[in-house]
């Protein structure tokens, strides 16, 4: 008899409360946004301030819903995408994937750069060249637009992560299902329609779902496209009102509490999803996996999805790298356009050391932080028998649906209203302590996923070899658990080295970080010189998902 | 149920390696473990033997400290490592105990030799003394040359041993075995249980090993506890457990048993039971146990009914008619009904038998291997 129980000694009273001190800290930091929402918008008239007598809170919201609508866009696209990829044997099939992955490593800020270097109502190359033709006489497209918004992120970040998302749940899904429906009498595409698309309908639900949430804190593109014109999301919104001076925190407060419900309601329909999606693939783990091979047609899918992730990878960088040698950003037309100024004046610039190092640190320091915080919150989640287990369980989750602009804007809150906590401000270690909890709910979910697929006999036979529990933890587990330490490792890292809206309130003059930098010379009309540090950005971002590449990185099963 | 070893068992030492009291374990409102007692003395194996979900891995788990106890007490070596009445629980790295799992449970990061060594190394033993420990070891468990092997490059039979070694690397005063031997095939099944057998004597280890299968048991045991329902049914040397069962259980569950159901005949010195139109003797049933006209089960292992012709005929015989009819190879299995019943008796016979179906037989029983129960 193998009685699996996970509460299988009684722990000593250090452990207990090391434990237990561990799960405070969790509660403490993921909760603490929510408190300062509360505190701050529990105010009288606050409310009615915000929503009634302000008009741009009003189409924030609104605009933040109305963006938002990709993710279901990209999700129906994203599982075309990915069911291609992954049923069909097709050329380049594996190149694809790794594109697909980079796309969605690399940060926005410098693809959205690109994409004004081509649609940009002005000087867009694509608009220009549209307006060449005798008929067209006004620039068709205007990228400072919801619409230019909606497809910067589509082709940039909401169908790549699609792809990725929705692909482990593609490859588990048995195939015999399908097979048997042939059998039937089925042609291929009844048996997509009547069969495929049905069984992995909740998957693609439940990645629409997350992805809605995820647009809801979306904030670099809307910043540099929208603010311009008055288009206004939530986070933008609450940049705007907390950098004024003085800052409007209540109102910033009364809007996050508003869209802190609504994120919270949508984020408990989402856990119920997954809870039902669970019950489906466990019904489906055949293993039973089998790729189409189709004749001519398999040419046309391959150039179908090279184009693909040549509009949202190689074209955008291409142009990010013609827009950084560039005299005068999107002006090709003028005498000699290009130029290695740019370059020359960056990376003289001492603020560019300075940042490039702090970004090192801060996501090299969030990403070792990250994994090893991680790893003992999930081993004492999946395996002690601390009390509020359930509770830490979830409230681990909590910062998923949290924007990071409120993520921010709290820590930020709580450093200048605590006596205890000043040190930290402005200091890169607030930083990577933003970060460790903004990434706590993936990491501690994927190290969740890794220490419950670890036989428990194995740490049993070193508890009665004579090793303790600590000792255990660092001999057995952790190497154990190795391959998803990498994982985790590179997703915090390339999630710090990328972010904006989590550090921006946080950060100093000497915290300053690359995407900052980069933000700063972005939305002071200096798009070259942002276009410099988006290449040198990329180019770290292409190389960390390289070699983690070479060492094994295996997310993709993982997600 | 208190059984305890028997006084044969009785070594030098008064005290016992392994001391279990009134163990018992609840999962979910049933007690998986149900007031077990017992006692393990030095140098001998006691086999927790019975079917999955008995509580025998339960009971075992108890005693590593991987559970914790609901009600009783566990003593190793006098020590008193479990207690729930005294609130005492020492973790399972401090009751110096060895574990071999069903599943080897061989760190897949480590090389052998870093497996082996491992426990030596918690113990901050000096290097080289671990290097020779290590190698004493991979000779004694006959892995010579893959020291190096990492376990995913071994076979289940080499990395059952890996995990043996690594259990008596450090001398524990107890050794726990959980179906140490269930993955094997059954080739190397036999093979294990011999060199297991051999290394345990040669070393004097304690032993406690949980098994389903009786012939592991019988063949290691120095004492076999069969359980059931988390309850030990019956305690005592293979021997005794297999003529002497105590309990309908321990009688179906260990070996085979032919059952017939019959009433008793009275008789002054010797008890008679009626099995159909047929009378069968017994011998050394006390004939005031069973009064006349009592419906009773006559029970007896396969080994003790022969089957006879009509010429070879002695005294206590039953006869039937052969119902069924399979060859085996180097043995015939006949089902035999019981003539004026509908009792049916398999048994096997000589591959030289020459019968056929509907033949009618005679079933030679040893009387004084013949139980009697109260139904």
């Amino acid at each position: 008899m193998s009685v699996v129980d996970s509460h299988w000694t009684a722990l000593p009273r250090l452990q207990l409360v090391l434990g237990g001190l561990t799960f405070g800290l969790v509660a403490l930091v993921t909760m603490a946004p929510v408190f300062v929402v509360i505190f701050g918008a529990v105010e009288a008239n606050v409310w009615h301030e915000a929503f009634i007598e302000n008009p741009i809170n009003r189409s924030a919201i609104g605009y933040s819903f109305l963006l938002a609508l990709r993710a279901p866009i990209a999700a129906f696209i994203g599982f075309l995408i990915a069911w291609l990829l992954i049923r069909v044997r097709i050329p380049g099939g594996r190149l694809l994937e790794f594109a697909m992955w980079v796309t969605f490593f690399i940060p926005l800020l410098p693809v959205t750069l690109s994409w004004i270097l081509l649609l940009h109502p002005r000087y867009g190359i694509i608009n220009k060249a549209l307006m060449s033709l005798p008929f067209v006489h006004s620039p068709p497209f205007n990228i400072n637009s919801v619409g230019g918004i909606l497809w910067v992120h589509i082709a940039a970040s909401s169908v790549p992560v699609m792809v990725i998302v929705l692909g482990p749940a593609i490859r588990q899904l048995d195939v015999s299902f399908e097979e048997v429906a042939r059998v039937c009498g089925s042609g291929p595409i009844a048996v997509f329609r009547h069969i495929t698309l049905p069984i992995l309908a909740p998957a693609i639900l439940t990645g629409a779902v997350a992805g809605f949430i995820k647009s809801l804190e979306a904030f670099e593109v809307e910043q540099l496209l929208g603010r311009p014109v008055g288009i206004f999301v939530y986070s933008t919104r609450i940049y705007d009102l907390a950098s004024w001076e003085p800052p409007n925190f209540k109102a910033a407060m009364a809007l996050s509490s508003f869209m802190l419900i609504v994120l919270l309601a949508i984020a408990v329909t989402y856990q119920r999803l997954t809870e039902r999606n669970e019950y489906a693939t466990i019904l489906g783990r055949g293993a039973n996996f089998r790729q189409f091979t189709i004749g001519r047609p398999r040419w046309a899918i391959s150039a179908a999805l090279f184009l693909v992730v040549a509009i949202s990878l190689f074209f955008p960088l291409f142009m990010l790298v013609c827009g950084s040698f560039m005299k005068l950003f999107g002006f090709f037309n003028i005498a000699t356009p290009f130029t290695t100024d740019n370059w020359r004046d960056v990376l003289g610039d001492p603020a560019f050391l300075s940042s490039l190092i702090n970004s090192l640190v801060l996501s090299g320091g969030a990403g070792l932080g990250g994994a090893l915080i991680y790893s003992i919150i999930a081993y004492l989640l999946v395996r002690s028998s601390l009390p509020g287990r359930r509770i830490v369980d979830l409230l681990a989750w909590l910062p998923w649906c949290i924007p990071g602009i409120l993520f921010g804007l709290s820590m930020l809150w709580l450093i200048l209203a605590s006596p205890i906590l000043s040190f930290l401000y402005g200091s890169i270690i607030s930083l990577i302590v933003i970060m460790i909890v903004a990434q706590l709910p993936i990491g501690v979910q994927m190290m969740k996923v890794s220490i419950r697929q670890i036989a428990v006999e194995l740490e049993q036979s070193s508890r009665i070899c004579g090793g303790g529990p600590m000792r255990t933890f660092f001999s057995i587990v952790l190497p154990l658990i190795q391959p998803i330490l990498v994982s985790i490792f590179v997703i915090v890292f390339i999630s710090a080295l990328r972010d904006i809206s989590t550090i921006i309130f946080l950060a100093s003059a000497k915290s300053q970080t690359l995407s900052l930098l980069m933000m700063q010379f972005a939305t002071s009309s200096n798009l070259e010189a942002s276009a410099v540090l988006g290449v040198i950005t990329t180019a770290i971002v292409v190389v960390v998902a390289l070699l983690a590449r070479r060492f094994g990185l295996q997310v993709t099963a993982q997600r | 149920m208190s059984a305890l070893t028997n006084s044969n068992a009785a070594q030098p030492s008064p005290e016992p390696v392994l001391r279990v009291r009134n163990l018992s374990k609840i999962y979910r409102g049933a007690r998986a473990v149900d007031s077990v007692s017992f006692d393990v003395y030095a140098g001998t194996v006691l086999t927790l033997l019975g079917p999955s979900g008995c509580g025998k891995s339960t009971t075992l788990r108890l005693i590593a400290g991987l559970e914790q106890p609901d009600a009783g007490e566990i003593w190793i070596h006098g020590r008193l490592v479990a207690s729930a009445a005294r609130n005492v629980m020492l973790p399972p790295e401090q009751r110096r105990v060895g574990l071999v799992f069903q599943s080897y449970a061989v760190w897949p990061h480590m090389t052998v030799t870093a497996n082996i060594g491992y426990p030596l190394k918690l113990r901050r033993v000096d290097r080289n003394v671990v290097a020779s420990k290590v190698s004493e070891m991979i000779r004694l468990v006959k892995l010579e040359g893959l020291g190096d092997r990492m376990p995913a490059e071994l076979s289940g039979g080499q990395q059952q041993r890996v995990a043996l070694a690594r259990a008596l690397v450090y001398e524990p005063e107890l050794l726990l075995l959980d179906e140490p031997l269930s993955n094997l095939d059954s080739a190397l099944r036999k093979e294990m249980c011999t060199q297991l057998k051999d290394i345990q004597t040669r070393l004097a280890t304690t032993v406690v090993y949980v098994t389903h299968d009786q012939e592991e048991a019988m063949s290691l045991s120095n004492f076999i506890a069969v359980m059931n329902h988390g309850v030990v049914e019956q305690l005592g040397s293979p021997d005794r457990v297999y003529e002497q069962p105590a309990t309908v259980f321990v009688r179906d569950f260990v070996g085979r048993t032919i059952r017939l159901r019959g009433v008793i005949e009275g008789n002054a010195d010797r008890v008679r039971v009626r099995i159909g139109n047929q009378v069968i003797r017994t011998a050394g049933v006390d004939p005031d146990t069973f009064s006349s006209g009592v419906a009773v089960e006559v029970s007896m292992r396969p080994e003790d009914v022969k089957l006879v012709k009509e010429q070879d005929r002695s005294s206590n015989c039953i006869a039937g008619h052969i119902s069924e009819l399979s060859y085996y190879g180097d043995r015939f299995e006949f089902t035999v009904r019981i003539e004026g019943t509908d009792e049916q008796v398999a048994i096997s016979a000589d591959k030289r038998q020459h019968a056929s179906v509907g033949d009618r037989v005679l079933l030679s029983i040893d009387e004084t291997h013949l139980k009697i129960w109260p139904l």
